[in-house]
């Protein structure tokens, strides 16, 4: 033998040994049926990927049939009658040669008569004449991946039983927690009529706590209902944010009166988008609420577009958020402050947050104490 | 002196909300009497009685045992025209849900939605709108 020939008999076998390690690796196989002979070849990663192991013996594309599930095999003989089909109708109008099918599932039979999931692709090769010569394909074990997905299926439906059952029971829950509520609150307040003329002062004091528990809890309540309702049967729309906001500048006239607050709104974008009332208004009112002291609030409300989303940016001059605090501040009943400084029930930013995830956007803070914070969020572009 | 209405009809289960909506309507001197049914059955009931004039308001709740108020709505569709004329139909019920809103407006019968509980503003404003002569 000729050191030449040698040297690429060597070069062959080690491409081999490598190509036997990357479908061991990747648990793909690949076969070949000449379909003048029908002989079928498999690699050596087919007998592992079928269970075989070191056994060795001639395959057949029937004997590959009879390891499918029974169904599987008849969709895959349909399959390959279609593909060839199609194969030659390709020859005839744009003259191809190969034919690549698309991939396909299907289970196997193991000789211990286990089950496993495959994922085969094939191509039909012709030759000049427009005959088929050769089917080739490949055979990759996808069993774990397969397993992992059904699980994963599983688990987001179970997800989405478990979403509904506590949407409705946060629903049906408020609503009916709203009625005894509502009798300690009317009554205490007829209640309190008929004291304010009593003499000891201190009855009238209890009465006033009594009016204004109720009324803070059925505040609680109502916030807890829009939380729960959100993403209820909501459509999305074609909205001009700035119209939006100025609309709900009118609703805050006596609001933002009150504080001497400063509204400054650059030009906002026409965006297609879910109800993004609650998320402007909640995001306003806290950018006034949250006031330094004796300092006028000034509030600046601006939007830019990368292309792919608008980040909207609310910034104020208030008191701001320690860093410690940034996530904490969106989670549901979350306060930062005593509700005799702060008024409020702790659910607007968890129900922007969750109004704004229902785009698939981000809500985050960046914000320095006694600075002033910046309210950033993001709407994907549909 | 200016003219009483003479009757309304609160349609609700809830015996504190009915209790404080009589305490409530009472104190404006605005009506003679105020009757009161806890379900939609009972409400048609009266409302078909023959010896009974149709009263001018009808506060009606949504949710009640037996008939709701949908169903009591869908039954009233069907009454005579002449047991309805005068009558007016304000939803008055727990909470502000959205569809039922949406719902409630497109019933013709039914005049407004409002939510719980009745207050005196509320009823000066009713006045205001529907019963000029009364006020």
């Amino acid at each position: 033998m000729s050191e030449e020939l040698e040297f690429h008999l060597q070069q062959v076998e080690q491409s081999e040994a490598k190509l036997n390690d990357a479908q061991r690796l990747a648990r793909i196989g690949n076969w070949e049926m000449d379909m003048t002979t029908h002989k079928v070849h498999w690699s050596n990663e087919m007998f592992n990927v079928y269970g075989y192991g070191n056994e060795r013996f001639e395959v057949s594309f029937e004997k590959a049939l009879e390891r499918m599930l029974p169904e599987d095999a008849e969709r895959t003989k349909a399959r390959m009658k279609k593909n060839t089909e199609e194969a030659l109708q390709a020859f005839k109008e744009k003259s191809i040669f190969e034919f690549e099918t698309a991939p396909s599932n299907f289970t196997i039979i193991l000789p211990d008569d286990s089950r496993k999931v495959v994922q085969g692709i094939g191509k039909i090769i012709l030759n000049t004449n427009g005959h088929v010569t050769k089917i080739v394909g490949t055979v990759q074990d996808i069993n774990e991946e397969y397993k992992a997905e059904q699980k994963l299926n599983a688990y987001n439906i179970e997800l989405e039983r478990k979403n509904k059952e506590i949407e409705q029971f946060a629903y049906a829950a408020s609503h009916d927690l709203q009625e005894p509520l509502r009798s300690i609150s009317n009554f205490s307040k007829l209640l309190a009529e008929k004291l304010e003329t009593y003499p000891d002062k201190e009855m009238n004091e209890y009465m006033r706590l009594i009016s204004g528990g109720a009324s803070r809890m059925s505040n609680l309540i109502f916030d807890l209902l829009e939380y729960s309702r959100v993403g209820k049967d909501m459509a999305k729309r074609e909205t001009d944010c700035s119209k939006l906001v100025h609309e709900i500048l009118a609703d805050l006239t006596v609001v933002i009166a009150e504080s001497g607050a400063k509204i400054h709104i650059e030009k906002l974008p026409v965006i297609n988008c879910y109800d993004l009332k609650s998320v402007f208004q909640n995001l306003i009112i806290n950018a006034i609420k949250f006031r330094k002291k004796d300092i006028s609030p000034v509030v600046n409300i601006s939007a830019t577009s990368t292309g792919k989303e608008f980040l909207f940016i609310i910034k104020d001059n208030g008191i701001g958020i320690e860093k410690e605090y940034y996530d904490r501040i969106f989670i549901i009943f979350q306060r930062l402050h005593l509700r005799t400084q702060y008024a409020g029930t702790g659910i607007g930013l968890s129900l922007t947050k969750k109004i704004i995830e229902m785009h698939g956007g981000r809500i985050w803070v960046e914000s320095e104490i006694g600075e002033g914070s910046t309210f950033y969020f993001t709407i994907p572009i549909s | 002196m200016r003219k009483k209405l003479n009757c309304i009809l609160l349609v609700d289960d809830d015996p504190d909300d009915n209790y404080y909506h009589q305490i409530v309507i009472n104190k404006m001197n605005i009506v003679n009497h105020i009757d009161i049914a806890v379900n939609g059955i009972e409400a048609m009931a009266y409302l078909k009685n023959k010896n009974q004039n149709p009263p001018e308001i009808i506060f009606l709740d949504i949710n009640m045992p037996k008939m709701n108020g949908w169903e009591f709505l869908e039954e009233y569709k069907n009454l005579d025209i002449d047991k309805k004329a005068k009558v007016l139909i304000m939803i008055l019920t727990t909470s502000a849900n959205p569809d039922d809103i949406k719902r409630a407006k497109e019933i013709q019968d039914v005049t407004g939605f409002e939510t719980k509980p009745l207050s005196p503003e509320l009823i000066k404003e009713i006045l205001q709108q529907h019963f000029q002569d009364y006020l």
